[in-house]
Formats: structure tokens, C-alpha cells, sequence
């Protein structure tokens, strides 16, 4: 072999490889045990297809959105970015800087495998930016299976029987609703509020579509009573406490039951609990349920980079994988995003969500993902002033409410 | 041509003007990108479609902002007073000569060294009601002592204002001993031959005097009000509900976690107005004495 064949043939080399490389620099914030448990899934099996993961991870989601913004402006964007179909995913969306997937989504049929509301909170115009990684849902109530067992109650189904349950519970001296100080936390209780009164059809006249007569709604002020209510179960450390402490007084049997999210699960399976068992899930009672969903979602900036492309392929082929969706539900505590997966796996309160989702017209969008821009946020403020503040009443709050989600 | 750069760069012009080129790109340059963006409609991503002065009425509108405003006021009004009062008194006790003065100095002066951060978080404890100095007096008897302002939207800024004196006093309290130290010896004679009593001495002959120490310990706290924002996420992280937000966290909230970078930018720039607003007086009393 001449020098020069081999010089030839070495270049030759070095393109072939170049061309196969598979790259994904993945901007996440899933930091927390169990979290990035759910994240090595992801990995692991990336890299066992034979792909480079390149991990860049922030410490919460504000920061990741930080980072990866400032990495695309400065024309090194990420591979991937793990956040939510918010309103920022829709800015980056009409920014034209979110590579469309439709041609992977086709191929692959993912369109049909989704439930309903995921394809089209991960859709923006038509195309598909976002390819989401497992549901959550904000309108659990968790509560404390010994406690229930001693006041002799069962899981409430309507918001009368949630009240009842309150005053048996009170009855025995015990905390009944275990309430942190985060403001987030007082605007899921007032949407939990909202969304047994109103059911999914309602929901969606006054925070998708914001529609004015349905703003109107006398059922606003209810809701609004019903939230100052909760206000005389709560005990007295629940100022400025963190939704996980506030969990804990659940777990240690000091409060009955928490409104929260299904990540609270994770805290709960960490003090060594099992669902059905030491602890228990409903989704907020209601003659009308609904499953307010919040969803993680990788999106895929545009880039130039061929190695970075075919690592974007092969990354949403690895997410989308069936196997894969179920096993970050498994350790993450959330529901798998497509509805033909085997739901053996999951726990009674994962089954009871997935359950919620396949149903139709049950899920909803929760605020965080179905509000633009910042309105979320001045919902939390709404919400934050209307429970630090006694002397405002049901009809005041209800038109702060208002004054926030009408245009 | 690199002999001639290289004697260029120990002129003095030429340090001059790369330093002022510094600022003015990296200062001066900030604040106006951050002017124009104010102007625009960008939320996640800058982005110049311009709309006039509309996020500056967003934010008038806004009641968050509008209670970081009046908290900054009571708090800055507070806060200075109580640090230059405390700092005062104890710069009069050590300047009276007591024994172990360089202990005591370092003592009050030791806050801080400590970090915001740390120092909001020690409050935070110590003013909890269920673990602080309320739950602490009670376990010692007094049953329906009560001191749970932290809780109390009403009354939770003044315990900032609490923490951040305890803090900032020692400060005061090392500029204004060296202001003391440094009034002539026969002042004090003449007052001894007075028979002027030590109160007054203070507050109507040395004091009066010391103006200047005064102004610059104002000038120093005024930065710590403006720019206030470690302590308070500390200690309360603007609650309960928002009873305890300023302008600095209100600016920072909406760049980085509301994805308003545009009304974060209106923000900032009435930040700086505010700041130089209330500078205005100290400024112009220097520029006229200098006249």
C-alpha cells in the first residue's frame, strides 16, 4: 500500500465514521434521585444503540431554559433540552428555532400512539416540535391511609365529601390539609377548586380558549369560597414550607391528606411507603373528573451539525420507544405519554392516571402548560394574594381571576 | 509596528480610553440594550418589534410591582434609620473608652462577614414560630408569648428590616467610631468646660459636625436597599403571598423564571431612575460643595 492510499483511505475512514457518529448534548434538569434515575433509562439505552450522550445538566428548570437560550442565541445550541409545552416552548416554536418532526413522526405513526391532548400540546402550527417523555398530573390528593382508617372514612368522590372528611379528621385531631407556603402550591389548590366544579368542557372555555361570558361564571366565586376553605384545616408551620416537608407531615401522620402533584409519589416511595398501602392517591373529586396534565417534553433545536442530526433521530426513537416511555414512568412516578403501552408495570396510583389519560375528554391541559406567555405566573400571584390575604372576598378574587385570563 | 503598539499601550490616553471603552460597552452598553428591549414585546427570546412605553404601563399595573415599590421605601426608610441609630450608639459606647474595645469592635462588626444568604436563612429559624424564639419562650413557660411576624403579610417586612440591621449596624458603627475618632481633642474640652451634657454634646456639636461620615454610611446602606434580593429569598422569598417582594427580585423573577424579559427589562431600567432619584440629593449636595 502506497503512502498515498493509505492517506486516502484513512481520510476515507474518518468520513465514514464522521457520518455514523451519532452526538446528543442533552440540556436537562432531571437532577433529583429519582429523576435522573428516569434520565439514565433514557441514556443508557441511547448509548446502547450506539450513540454519544453528552450530558448537560442544570439545576432546575428556570436555569436549563437559562442556559439553553443563551446557547442558542450564541449558535451552539444543545441537542436536545428537556422543559414542558409552555408558553416558552411556543416562543422558541414561532422563533423557528425548534426543528420540526414530522418526518419522524410519520414514519413512525406516533401521531395515533398519543393521547389526544399530548400530540396536541406537543404540536405548534401544524408541526410536531416536542416529543414528550411522561405525564404528570397536578389535581392528586394524597393522603394518609392510617389516618382515614382511624377516623373511618373512605376516599371522598364528591367536593362535600372531601369537606366532610376535612371536619372528621379535624374531629381527631389531626392537620387535614397538609399546606405548604409556595405560592405554586395555593394556585394548584384554587385550580383543583375550579376544576371539580367545572369539569374538563369548563376548564377549557377559561384557560384555553379564556373565553369572557365563561369568566363570568357565578361558578369562579364558588370555587373561590371553596379555597378559603381549605384555609381553616391547615396548622400553623405551613408558612413559607416547601411541598416536600409538607408531604413529609402527611407521610409522618401528623396531616391527613396534600394536594399535590404526582411527583409527591416520589417522596412517599423514598421514606420506603407503598402506594395502597401506608399511603393513598384520588384525583380530585368531581361528578365531572378531570386529569390536569403536565408533561415533559424534549424539543430539538435546528442545527447544522450532521452528527448532532442523526443524534436528534436517534434520541426521539429511543424516547418514543415503548419499552422506554414505561420505565421512566416506572422510577419517575408518571404516566406514560402513549396509550398502547403495557400499563402492567405501574402502580395503583400511575394505573389510576394512565387510566384518567386514555379516557376521552379527561384530560386537560393544567395552567402551567396551557397558559402563553407569563400568565401562569400572575395566576400564582393572583392566588398567593387572595390566600395570604383574609379580607379579600370570594367575589374579589374571582375578578382578579378574571382581570388576569381575559385578554 | 508591534514597538510602536507596544509604547502606545503605556500611554496614559491609552489606558484611559480602553478603560472608558470598557465601560461604555460593557456599562453604559447593557443599559441601553436593556432600555430598547423594555420598548419591545420579547418574552423567552429578544425580539424587536417595538411597542412603545406599554410593558412600563404593564407595570404600572401590575400589583407585585407596585408592592415591591412601597416595601423598598419602608424598608429603605427603616433599615437606614435603624442601622444609623443602632451603628451610632455603638460607636459611642466603644468611643467611650470601655474595657476590650477590639473585642466588642469585632463582635458587632462580625455580621458582616457573613454572607446574605446565611444570614437570612439564621433569621428565618430564629423567627419561625414553630421553631425559632417564640417556640423557645414558650417551652420555658410563657405560654401565649407570641412572635410570629414572619408569618403575618402585615408585619413580615420588618423582620427583614431586623436582619438586615442586626447586619449592617457593625458597619456603621466602624465608620462612624473612625469619625469620632478623628473630632479634635480640644472640642471636647470646650464642651467638658461647657458643662454640656454627653447627649447633647452628640447630638447638637459632634454629629452635626460629622456630616460627611453620615452621608457616605446612607450612600453605602441605599446600595443594600436598592440592590436587595439575597436576604429577602432567604428569608422569605417574598411572602407569605407577596407581602415581602422588592423590585431586585421582582426584575430577576421575571427575567429568569417568568420568561418577561421584557417587562424584567422595564423593571430594571425604573430600578435605576429609583436609585438615581434618591441619590439625587446626596449628588447634589457634593457637586455644589465642590463649586
Amino acid at each position: 500500500m502506497t503512502a498515498k492510499t493509505m492517506l486516502l483511505s484513512c481520510v476515507f475512514a474518518a468520513t465514514a465514521t464522521h457520518s455514523f457518529a451519532q452526538v446528543a448534548d442533552v440540556q436537562q434538569y432531571w437532577t433529583s434521585a429519582s429523576e435522573s434515575k428516569a434520565m439514565n433509562v433514557i441514556a443508557d439505552a441511547f448509548k446502547a444503540k450506539g450513540g454519544t450522550w453528552i450530558d448537560s445538566p442544570s439545576a432546575d428548570y428556570d436555569s436549563t431554559i437559562a442556559a439553553a437560550t443563551s446557547r442558542i442565541v450564541g449558535g451552539e445550541p444543545p441537542s436536545a433540552v428537556l422543559m414542558t409545552p409552555n408558553g416558552a416552548m411556543l416562543d422558541l416554536a414561532e422563533g423557528g428555532i425548534l426543528r420540526s418532526l414530522n418526518d419522524l413522526r410519520d414514519a413512525e405513526g406516533w401521531q395515533a400512539s398519543l393521547a389526544p391532548l399530548i400530540y396536541e400540546r406537543v404540536t405548534v402550527d401544524g408541526d410536531m416540535v416536542a416529543l414528550p417523555l411522561g405525564v404528570h398530573a397536578d389535581n392528586w390528593i394524597w393522603y394518609n391511609t392510617a389516618i382515614f382508617d382511624e377516623v373511618g372514612i373512605e376516599e371522598p368522590t364528591t367536593i362535600d365529601e372531601l369537606f366532610a372528611a376535612a371536619d372528621a379528621i379535624q374531629g381527631a385531631s389531626y392537620t387535614a390539609f397538609a399546606v405548604g407556603g409556595e405560592p405554586w402550591q395555593e394556585l394548584y389548590i384554587l385550580t383543583d377548586m375550579i376544576l371539580s366544579l367545572g369539569g374538563p368542557a369548563y376548564w377549557n372555555e377559561i384557560m384555553v380558549e379564556r373565553d369572557d361570558a365563561a369568566l363570568q361564571d357565578p361558578l369562579l366565586v364558588t370555587a373561590f369560597e371553596y379555597f378559603r376553605k381549605v384555609s381553616d384545616y391547615v396548622d400553623a408551620g405551613s408558612t413559607g414550607r416547601s411541598w416536600n416537608q409538607t408531604t413529609n407531615i402527611v407521610i409522618t401522620q401528623e396531616a391527613a391528606m396534600q394536594f399535590m402533584g404526582d411527583w409527591a409519589k416520589g417522596e412517599f416511595l423514598a421514606a420506603g411507603q407503598t402506594p395502597g398501602k401506608e399511603f393513598g392517591c384520588f384525583l380530585m373529586p368531581s361528578d365531572k373528573p378531570a386529569y390536569a396534565a403536565v408533561t415533559d417534553v424534549f424539543v430539538f433545536p435546528e442545527i447544522d451539525d450532521d452528527e448532532q442530526i442523526a443524534g436528534q433521530d436517534l434520541l426521539a426513537r429511543t424516547v418514543m420507544d415503548p419499552e422506554i416511555e414505561v420505565q421512566v414512568a416506572a422510577v419517575k412516578g408518571s404516566v406514560p405519554a402513549r396509550t398502547d403501552v403495557d400499563l402492567s408495570g405501574l402502580d395503583i396510583c400511575a394505573t389510576r392516571g394512565a387510566q384518567a389519560l386514555a379516557t376521552p375528554g379527561v384530560a386537560v391541559a393544567s395552567t402551567y402548560d396551557a397558559l402563553p406567555g407569563d400568565l401562569n405566573g400572575q395566576l400564582i400571584d393572583m392566588a398567593t394574594q387572595f390566600w395570604t390575604d383574609p379580607d379579600m372576598t370570594a367575589e374579589e378574587g374571582a375578578a382578579a381571576l378574571r382581570d388576569v385570563l381575559a385578554d | 509596528m508591534t514597538r510602536w503598539f507596544q509604547r502606545q499601550m503605556f500611554r496614559p490616553t491609552f489606558t484611559v480610553v480602553a478603560f472608558f471603552a470598557v465601560i461604555a460597552i460593557f456599562f453604559y452598553g447593557s443599559i441601553g440594550w436593556t432600555f430598547l428591549m423594555s420598548l419591545t414585546k420579547s418574552s423567552l427570546m429578544p425580539r424587536y418589534d417595538f411597542v412603545g412605553f406599554e410593558k412600563y404601563a404593564d407595570l404600572m399595573d401590575n400589583k407585585r410591582w407596585i408592592v415591591s415599590c412601597i416595601n423598598m421605601v419602608v424598608f429603605g426608610a427603616l433599615f437606614i434609620v435603624g442601622s444609623l441609630l443602632l451603628g451610632s450608639i455603638l460607636a459611642i459606647f466603644i468611643d467611650r473608652g470601655i474595657r476590650f474595645e477590639g473585642v466588642f469592635g469585632t463582635i458587632f462588626l462580625y455580621p458582616l462577614a457573613i454572607s446574605l444568604i446565611v444570614t437570612g436563612l439564621g433569621w428565618r429559624w430564629l423567627l419561625d414560630p414553630t421553631l425559632g424564639i417564640q417556640a423557645m419562650v414558650r417551652d420555658m413557660g410563657w405560654e401565649n408569648f407570641a412572635f410570629d411576624w414572619i408569618t403575618e403579610p402585615d408585619r413580615a417586612i420588618y423582620t427583614l428590616v431586623i436582619a438586615s440591621v442586626w447586619r449592617s449596624a457593625g458597619l456603621v458603627m466602624i465608620i462612624v467610631l473612625a469619625g469620632l475618632r478623628s473630632v479634635d481633642g480640644d472640642l471636647w474640652k470646650a464642651i467638658r468646660m461647657e458643662k454640656i451634657p454627653q447627649w447633647r454634646a452628640y447630638v447638637q456639636v459632634i454629629f452635626p459636625g460629622m456630616r460627611p461620615v453620615f452621608a457616605s454610611c446612607i450612600v453605602l446602606l441605599m446600595s443594600e436597599v436598592i440592590r436587595g434580593y439575597d436576604l429577602i429569598v432567604a428569608m422569605t422569598n417574598g411572602g407569605p403571598g407577596i407581602s415581602t417582594e422588592m423590585p431586585a427580585k421582582f426584575a430577576v423573577d421575571f427575567f429568569f423564571s417568568r420568561m418577561n424579559l421584557s417587562l424584567a427589562s422595564a423593571a430594571s431600567i425604573l430600578m435605576l431612575l429609583l436609585s438615581l432619584l434618591m441619590l439625587a440629593p446626596y449628588l447634589y449636595s457634593e457637586f455644589r460643595r465642590r463649586d
